[in-house]
């Protein structure tokens, strides 16, 4: 039995009785001065234990005891699971900081995550029909308060009109809309979306653009808000924020109505800016896919910006309803905009410092030669147009991989001096692809050059370490680009090899394979990089080589294409071979490879076999053909200037050695080739030029021919010392000739 | 405004147990905050969590533990309040509202001219929503087990809410402060508890004098901020980076400007009407400092803006506290309350129109 203070009121009337509760199996008995009355316990009703709020226990037939006894009332009944919880939450100071960090996290996955997820789901279902009367009333309404009647001419209106038409009929999926001219002095140059996609501009914009370009800028912009549904999206957000505000300040809402309207203004600004971004975007994407260049947007709201200065000033960014224009402009000179911002990779250096640098190849190609330049003068804004318009005319027509491959492998021959230059791109556009991929482009390259041309069982552990380390750099930059545009075509191409050489699982090409050749489904070098990655040697096998050349051999239209892949395969077989020596059998399978297709790299290694098997002639005549096709593996001009030293024929020799030092001016093997040619053609000047450069690269027989020459006078103007001083640097080297000859100069010099 | 207690009927009394001397035979009341700012916090983070986690469904059990949480912690001559309404009846008619809101903002965006005929129809409808609402608060509302009730009619409530407003409108707003006091009359003197119920005399001239004094108290306050504010945006001699503030120091002038006006219109007409309400047996009597009350409002808006919003339950006890802190109500001795024993339920649904419209229902 359990005995409980309280004070009871029958129901009838307000007076207060102080009694005692007593509760026996199923009876509740009260007891008081004049009261005594017992009721079935089943039929007692208990309030909810809030605080320490009294308790109230409702009794069958409209009476109520009250006491502020919590405890006693928590033991003496059964309180339901629920209840204790809410009550620990709601007593100790512990949860209640958990629950604010709990009620901040709930906030913002609504705000951030749900809300603009669902209101753009349900702002896609709702047909641009529905908004028709509003749109019609809009129009209405600014007509008769802001707008006069249009004076551009008719046939200047049809202009624009024609031209915008154009441009909208590439948007996809297609976008309703309709153009509608009006001069307003009072607005000024200004665009705007409205309901049911009408879209209105004044004769002030058309005037206030330099060209029509700049005028479709801006309507692709307006295009954007009505393919996002921005008006939809606005009134959907409008409703959404105005219930979960009056949710959290429900309680204050009448005392304090400015600090609960506040944080509604906020979000809906936050929300209007995003949309900007994304009409900004989509204004980008579309002018890029009609051919005009996006700069053509910054340009226009740089100029809107200026009129506009005196106003802007004033209000704080946050209050503003679109981004800042430095901030939107960077979008257009970037390749698609993302909020990704950048990290700078400063204080990642070191490291790879360990391996010195090879060398980079000189690009001969125009394009890698204008971009190495504009890189060299830190011309990003230049950079991000010349790239993104390779990407953007990949994105217009995938057959033009080649051309993009070819532009951001530039990236692949800059100097390790230019890589504070692709950092500082990266971070002045952080959502910038083409700076990404540049950079990503420029670690892979670091990275195989850290790894050398040797056969990987001869390369010293710290190259293989340099080379992951570069690769993951590469992977980080390639990853990171991914989510900037549509068709990261390039990102997943080079990912492919990053992922293998970084030591990567092999599922992953796999997966980059399959996304990327839906965006290129013709690209040759998005093939052969997979057909790498099914080698044996990274795990694959033939078989599966096999079964994805026949693959490839269906997919590809051009027949030289799929000859080019099918070719991989004895080309693949014959370099095993040859690592186990077997030379014929190799000799063979690249014949057979040559046969399908005469690929570059082919020539080169068939060229070796043929080295090793001491037919010089045929040897050098492949080195000749493949450096014709493409000078951009080191392999290759190491070896053609092999190849070239066992060749009889000088000046064919020359010929080659010229294509070779044209790329690598840093081969003094390839100057000492080339100048004993031309000392043996008895063209002394050029043989001595070439003596003189190779010296200066610190080779000593170049070195040793040097000092002879000026010793001598041939070639160049008699120089005794420094002739004696060339030779001695050779000697220091430890060159035998050079030995004996500055003894023979020395002597001679005494015997004067 | 929902202050948490029944404003207008709950200021009963019983027999005496030793009290303030008031007239032969009398005795003066003021009622007690027993709760605290801290423990309204807890409750009102827990129930905000749950709320968002919910998506708004654990409101109605949210809103019940909310008011449970402020009756129980108010008290008179010793007794707390009490409240039952349902949880699940607050949600149905939350639920109800919701529909409503929706449909009215689509409406009215996609189809412009469906806002004139929702207006219409709400007008039309909002003497019964009122009456409804009313209803359910007082009936569940209890003090000493005895249920309050609200005996308007939706008849009368038409009389005032849409032929008063109409008047109002004609007048160009003039009539407005003769149709706040017959509305507040109104409610207060349709409130009872048990068989008590309770009588308002509201004079209209005073809510003119009081309107009239808190406008040229707004314009004294306004006109120099607003000229103030031209002349600072018309001035270049602002540094370009705090420029802006040009802009948001006058926004916030003008702001606390409209709060002392509103507390001072609050107070004075807060007065008014208590001081004007009567029972058999009973005086009430409110003495809220205008000045005092802006000063809070003031308060409570810098607080709950600093910590974006978390000062909120601190800002409404407070404002609570002060508000029973001024409130008095002096009964005969040995007055009692009969029960009604005719008090049916009924539904929450106007109740809860009035919270999401946000309709200044509580007076």
């Amino acid at each position: 039995m359990s005995v409980l203070q309280a004070d009871y009121f029958d129901g009838k009337n307000s007076l207060k009785r102080p009694v005692s509760v007593l509760i026996t199996g199923n009876k509740l008995k009260v007891v008081g001065r004049d009261v005594d009355v017992e009721f079935d316990a089943r039929g007692v009703r208990r309030s909810l234990r809030i605080a320490n709020t009294p308790r109230w226990l409702y009794l069958p037939g409209g009476g109520a005891c009250v006491t502020a006894d919590n405890d006693a009332v928590d033991r003496m009944t059964r309180d339901r699971h629920y209840e204790r919880v809410l009550h620990t939450w709601e007593s100790r100071p512990v949860y209640a900081v958990l629950a604010i960090g709990l009620v901040v996290a709930a906030l913002w996955v609504l705000l951030y995550r749900v809300l603009p997820v669902a209101i753009e789901q349900i702002a896609n279902r709702i047909p641009v029909e529905a908004e028709a009367a509003l749109g019609r009333e809009t129009l209405a309404g600014i007509d008769r308060s802001l707008m006069k009647p249009s004076k551009l001419p008719p046939v200047r209106q049809k202009t624009l009109t024609t031209k915008f038409e154009a441009m909208a009929r590439l948007a996809d999926p297609p976008v309703p809309y309709r153009l509608e001219f009006r001069a307003s002095p009072i607005i000024g140059p200004n665009a705007f979306a409205l309901p049911s996609g009408i879209i209105v501009m004044t004769d002030e914009l058309v005037k206030r653009a330099r060209n029509d370009q700049e005028v479709l800028a801006v309507l692709a912009h307006e295009l954007g808000h009505v393919h996002h549904r921005h008006t939809m999206r606005r009134l959907l957000e409008g409703s959404a924020t105005a219930l979960i505000i009056a949710a959290v300040t429900g309680d204050i809402a009448s005392t304090t109505s400015l600090a609960a309207a506040a944080p509604t203004l906020l979000l809906q600004a936050k929300y209007s800016r995003d949309n900007e971004r994304e009409a900004d975007a989509y204004a980008v994407a579309l002018m890029r896919k009609a051919g005009i260049e996006p700069r053509h947007f910054a340009t226009i709201l740089a100029r809107l910006e200026d009129d506009d200065e005196p106003r802007r000033g004033i209000f704080p960014s946050f209050l503003l309803s679109h981004p800042p224009t430095d901030e939107r402009a960077s979008l257009s000179g970037g390749v698609l905009p993302d909020a990704q911002t950048g990290e700078t990779t400063a204080g990642e250096e070191g490291g790879d410092a360990a391996v010195a640098e090879s060398p980079k190849l000189v690009a001969v190609d125009p394009v890698q030669r204008q971009i190495i330049d504009l890189l060299g003068k830190r011309d990003y804004e230049a950079l991000e147009r010349l790239l993104g318009g390779h990407q953007w005319a990949f994105e217009a027509d995938p057959g033009t991989t080649r051309q993009l491959e070819n532009a951001f492998g530039a990236f692949r021959k800059v100097p390790r001096s230019g890589e504070a230059a692709l950092t500082e791109w990266v971070g002045k556009y952080p959502a910038s692809y083409a700076a990404l991929v540049a950079r990503g482009s420029y670690y892979y390259a670091q990275g195989l050059d850290a790894r050398g041309t040797a056969f990987i069982k001869d390369t010293p552990d710290e190259n293989v370490e340099a080379m992951r380390n570069y690769m993951a750099k590469a992977r980080r930059d390639l990853e990171r680009s991914l989510k900037l545009t549509q068709k990261p075509y390039l990102s997943r191409l080079l990912l492919m090899s990053v992922t293998r050489l970084a030591g990567g699982r092999r599922g992953g090409a796999k997966a980059q394979y399959a996304e990327a050749v839906k965006l290129a489904p013709q690209s040759v070098e998005l093939r052969l990089a997979y057909l790498s990655s099914l080698e044996p040697r990274w795990g694959g096998s033939l078989a599966e080589m096999e079964a994805f050349v026949a693959e490839s051999r269906a997919q590809l239209k051009d027949p030289e294409s799929a000859a080019r892949v099918a070719a991989r395969i004895p080309a693949y077989r014959a370099h095993e071979r040859q690592q186990d020596k077997d030379f014929t059998q190799a000799l063979q399978l690249y014949d057979e490879s040559i046969a399908l297709y005469a690929d570059a790299r082919a020539l080169c290694e068939r060229s070796y076999v043929l080295s090793q098997l001491k037919r010089d002639a045929e040897a050098f005549a492949d080195v000749k053909l493949a450096l014709s096709k493409v000078r951009d593996t080191r392999y290759c001009l190491e070896r053609a200037v092999s190849a070239a030293a066992r060749s009889n024929a000088a000046e064919d020799v020359i010929e080659v050695l010229n294509l070779v030092i044209e790329v690598d001016p840093r081969s003094h093997h390839a100057y000492n080739q080339r100048g004993w040619r031309h000392q043996q053609q008895g063209r002394q000047e050029l043989a001595f030029r070439d003596y003189l450069a190779s010296a200066k690269l610190g080779d000593a027989w170049g070195q040793l021919q040097a000092g002879k020459f000026y010793w001598a006078g041939r070639g160049t103007r008699e120089d005794r010392e420094e002739g004696l001083a060339w030779l001695r640097k050779s000697a220091e080297q430890d060159n035998a000739d050079a030995k004996v000859s500055l003894q023979q100069a020395l002597e001679q010099m005494g015997k004067k | 405004m929902d202050s948490g207690i029944p404003l207008a009927p709950a200021r009963p009394g019983d027999p005496p147990s030793g009290a303030h001397p008031g007239a032969a035979g009398e005795r003066t009341l003021r009622p007690e905050f027993t709760g605290s700012a801290g423990e309204y916090f807890r409750i009102w983070i827990v129930n905000l969590f749950f709320t968002l986690i919910t998506l708004g469904i654990y409101s109605a059990w949210a809103k019940v533990r909310k008011k449970r949480y402020f009756y129980g912690s108010t008290r008179l001559d010793g007794d707390s309040f009490d409240y039952f309404g349902s949880p699940k009846v607050i949600l149905k008619g939350r639920i109800v509202a919701f529909i409503i809101f929706v449909t009215y903002a689509f409406a009215s965006e996609l189809y412009p001219p469906a806002t004139y005929a929702f207006w219409a129809v709400a007008i039309l409808v909002l003497p019964w929503l009122i009456v409804r609402a009313f209803t359910f608060n007082a009936r569940n509302s209890a003090y000493r087990g005895l249920r309050f009730d609200f005996s308007g009619t939706t008849g009368r409530a038409a009389r005032i809410y849409i032929g008063m407003l109409i008047v109002a409108v004609l007048t160009l707003g003039l009539a407005y402060p003769w149709f706040v006091a017959r509305q507040k009359a109104f409610v207060v003197s349709h409130h009872a508890l048990g068989t008590t119920g309770f009588g308002c005399r509201i004079s209209a001239g005073d809510y003119f004098a009081i309107y009239l004094i808190g406008g040229l108290i707004l314009m004294a306050l306004v006109v120099p901020i607003s000229v103030g504010m031209g002349f600072a945006m018309t001035m270049p001699w602002l540094p370009e980076s705090i420029a802006w503030l040009g802009f948001v120091v006058p926004m916030v002038l003008i702001y606390a400007a409209y709060a002392v006006v509103y507390a001072y219109i609050q107070a004075r007409t807060a007065n008014l009407m208590w001081n004007g309400t009567y029972g058999p047996g009973i005086r009430c009597s409110s003495s809220l400092g205008a000045w005092k009350l802006a000063r809070l409002y003031i308060g409570n808006a810098v607080a709950v803006a600093a910590t974006a919003g978390f000062l909120i339950p601190w800002a409404v006890v407070r404002t609570l506290r002060y508000r029973l802190e001024n409130f008095a109500v002096t009964v005969e001795e040995g007055i009692r309350f009969e029960a009604n024993p005719a008090l049916e339920r009924v539904g929450a649904t106007g109740q809860e129109l009035g919270d999401i419209f946000n309709l200044d229902l509580g007076i």
